[in-house]
């Protein structure tokens, strides 16, 4: 494994791009060897190449993408994107500092876990281009990703919270040139990257739960923010707030904060995106039943959750705080009378998917049966799990 | 500054070098152009990280440095020299900022600083000059930049006879702040001058343990057992490689700061029985000791006072333990990741003349001379002793005595 599998399967990818009638089984074949045989040292030639053929896949398999799982093209087009963004981020750098932890106590304690020697730690990842050779590089999949944006306004957001997250240069500055652009010509929401710089401050404070914020802090600035009309600064707000009422530390310092209730009863009147905003307090619980522990038995937290999901605006998917409709479906899975309630407010795709989670069939089949006979756009989709459930018995 | 501005210093040193006799004054404010570049721009000057040096740029920095260490060799001595001396120094600081992060160690607390801008709507704190810290890139593949470094390489290499601890800060920062690809090309190339028996002849083996027990030292966090402290730690004390030892005594000052927060299993051996373990290694005691006041104090406050009032150490005496330590023939060396002894002592005993005497009265006059010289304002009884030290032989020794009772003593 390395190299030479790598440099022998851009040579089988070039001969396919040449080819009358590619062949996709050796194309997923060759694009799966280089996945594994990717290293953090690729030449320019290397990397040139490997884009080159990932570009080619995504066009020659341009109608796959939609297609059943697990075809050729299917396959060919998710191992092209993940080769792509794998390369613009540094994808080792959440594990390298632990793997450097258990070298450490390895060579200088004898912590040798049965014998074996740790890990080595991954080598940073280089890119031997200029500036302007790997903007060129990337370009024609940020072409893409824009192309994507008129319909789906944030749906570029999660590899550029990736690219911040865990940088690799020069794309660091490739992409901070690219969102700029896309900004200053107003595509999208055209606040991509204040947004993004806003909203991974506010998380990176939540996620480290050390800083001590005074109440008046929290009022006087963070309660605004969560009325952000980005949703993914809004999310983030969210979640640092729920982060300060964490129960083991003393995050409001000697100040005295709203009570949980009050500031759950807060969310609820949150006018801009409050499912967002409510999905982010609550993954700073980790997840709901965290959270339920806290507020206690008098707290009506299923009234509390329709409340938030009567907020019109849907959920768009935006990084760094959690969906609110996933810590719904994670804590409703076995309660059918909740899910009947949702079907009755008009939150079909939620009771479907709290419906969906994983428990008995029998249990959950009088929801399913009524989302089959509401003819909606779920129709299909429960028919086909109640078939696929009774065929799997 | 721009790619303009970078273009135009590279033409500035074409024509500088091109010449028979190429003006050193002229060479480093070219330069010193260069290095302009390099240092973090400031957001409203430059939003992006917008100028990286390109390819072609590096090759011509590096055919410059590389050309300046061949017309002038040397460090030359003498006031009239100056300009020849800090062209070589902004050639090394050049060079060997490409082969490491230049802000690897900052770089998190500048980006906290940049959060709680974000995140509280606050103004930049004043102790935050420049908030930006651009990722180190170096846009070429990775055998073309093995063969930029080697000429460097084969320089520092050339010194491991007479030096063979020169190479260690230098490799230690490439591990400590990686920058690829050097970070490969260094492992190789230690790889190749151990194979080779240079230098001591385990630099990879010795910058991976020291690396690993400074990295242990420095987290505070890492809990041992007195089984694991008596077998595994404590005979590193006694490795030849002075940087293992010396990291094996900073981490077991760590341990020694709270042992009651360190040791998860057993009881520690007191902290007198472990003084007198290290007064009384046969190698390398200075840079087990130097090691172990560093961990017991990574802040660089003065550890002797608090070892002085330690109830651990009631009747001890310490300064005859110092006295113990400098008992080692073996001379003190620059380590990376561990204080040297001579730090500590030299701030804690510049108000002790006594003291100061007996290091003389010991022939420790380089230790004494750094004692003594340390405070810029008169210390009483530091007179005398600078007067003895001005005039022994040595005249790196007298002088800078001397220097100091005219500037600090006659006034």
């Amino acid at each position: 494994m390395g190299m030479v599998e790598f440099r022998a399967a851009l040579d089988v990818l070039d001969a396919q791009r040449e080819a009358d009638t590619p062949d996709g089984d050796v194309v997923v074949e060759a694009l799966a060897t280089l996945k594994p045989n990717r290293t953090a040292l690729l030449s320019r030639d290397d990397l040139t190449r490997m884009f080159a053929a990932c570009y080619w896949a995504l066009d020659r398999f341009a109608e796959a993408r939609t297609a059943e799982p697990q075809t050729p093209g299917w396959r060919a087009h998710w191992i092209c994107i993940g080769l792509i963004e794998a390369t613009v981020t540094d994808d080792a750098a959440g594990y390298r500092a632990a793997t450097q932890s258990g070298v450490n106590r390895y060579l200088a304690l004898g912590f040798d876990r049965g014998g074996k020697p740790p890990e080595p730690v991954k080598p940073v990842p280089h890119v031997p281009m200029d500036l302007e050779e790997a903007t060129g590089l990337v370009a024609p999949y940020l072409a893409r990703l824009e192309a994507e944006i008129a319909e789906k306004p944030y749906s570029h957001l999660k590899l550029a919270w990736d690219v911040f997250r865990r940088p690799v240069a020069p794309f660091d500055v490739v992409f901070e040139h690219w969102l700029a652009d896309l900004d200053a010509r107003g595509v999208g929401t055209g606040d991509s990257l204040p947004a993004l710089r806003e909203a991974q401050a506010l998380e990176k404070i939540a996620q480290e739960g050390r800083q001590v914020v005074g109440w008046q802090t929290c009022e006087d600035v963070l309660l605004p923010k969560l009325e952000h009309p980005h949703p993914m600064v809004a999310g983030c707000a969210g979640k640092l707030v729920g982060s300060l009422y964490t129960p083991d530390m003393d995050r409001f310092g000697n100040t005295t904060p709203w009570p949980l209730t009050k500031m759950m009863d807060h969310l609820t009147h949150v006018q801009g995106c409050r499912r967002a905003v409510a999905g982010g307090f609550v993954v700073a619980f980790d997840e709901m039943p965290y959270l339920v522990e806290d507020l206690g038995d008098a707290f009506d937290l299923d009234a509390w959750v329709m409340e938030i999901l009567a907020h019109p605006l849907g959920e768009p998917y935006v990084p760094g705080a959690q969906a609110f409709w996933f810590h719904v479906h994670e804590y409703y899975w076995r309660d059918v009378d909740f899910m009947f309630g949702l079907l009755d407010a008009g939150h079909d795709w939620i009771a479907y998917m709290c419906a969906t989670e994983g428990a008995e069939l029998a249990l959950v089949r009088p929801v399913l049966d009524r989302i089959v006979a509401g003819e909606t756009e779920l129709a299909e989709a429960a028919r086909t799990f109640i078939a696929r459930k009774e065929k799997s018995g | 500054m721009g790619a303009v501005e970078v273009e135009a210093a590279l033409a500035a040193l074409d024509a500088e070098m091109a010449s028979p006799a190429p003006d050193a004054a002229a060479v480093s404010a070219a330069f010193g152009a260069l290095e302009n570049h390099r240092r973090p721009r400031y957001p409203e000057v430059h939003p992006f990280n917008e100028v990286m040096f390109t390819g072609e740029q590096i090759r011509g920095i590096f055919a410059h440095c590389y050309g300046v260490l061949d017309r002038w060799p040397d460090y030359p001595g003498g006031d009239e020299n100056r300009d020849v001396w800090r062209l070589r120094w902004q050639v090394k600081t050049l060079i060997e900022g490409f082969f490491v992060d230049p802000h690897g160690d900052s770089r998190a607390f500048r980006q906290g600083s940049l959060d709680h801008v974000s995140a509280f709507n606050r103004p930049l704190p004043d102790y935050v000059s420049d908030p930006h810290s651009p990722l180190p890139h170096f846009p070429l593949d990775l055998e073309e930049a093995r063969a930029l470094a080697l000429p460097y390489l084969q320089m520092l290499e050339a010194r491991l006879d007479d030096a063979p601890l020169s190479h260690l800060p230098l490799c230690w920062s490439v591990k400590e702040h990686p920058a690829a690809p050097f970070d490969v090309i260094f492992n190789d190339w230690i790889a190749d001058i151990d194979a080779l028996g240079l230098g001591l002849g385990n630099t990879g083996e010795a910058l991976r343990r020291g690396f690993a027990l400074a990295s242990l030292a420095q987290s505070g966090r890492q809990k041992v057992s007195r089984k694991a402290m008596d077998h595994e730690i404590l005979p590193q004390f006694d490795d030849p490689h002075p940087l293992i030892a010396g990291c094996a005594g900073r981490f077991v000052g760590r341990v020694y700061k709270d042992t009651k927060r360190s040791f998860n299993n057993g009881t520690p051996q007191p902290l007198a029985n472990i003084l007198d373990h290290i007064g009384a290694l046969a190698t390398n005691r200075r840079a087990v000791a130097g090691g172990f006041l560093h961990g017991l104090d990574d802040f660089g406050n003065n550890v002797f006072v608090d070892l002085k009032k330690d109830p651990r150490l009631e009747g001890y005496d310490v300064d005859g333990w110092v006295m113990r330590i400098f008992a080692d023939p073996v001379p003190e060396v620059h380590l990376p990741g561990a204080q040297g002894f001579w730090f500590p002592v030299h701030e804690h005993y510049c108000l002790d003349p006594p003291f100061v005497d007996k290091m003389i009265d010991a022939g420790l006059t380089w230790e004494a001379l750094l004692c003594a010289t340390e405070m810029q304002e008169p210390v009483d009884g530091m007179a005398a002793v600078l007067q003895r030290l001005a005039e022994v032989e040595d005249r790196g020794i007298a002088d800078p005595a001397r220097n100091c009772l005219e500037r600090v003593y006659k006034t």
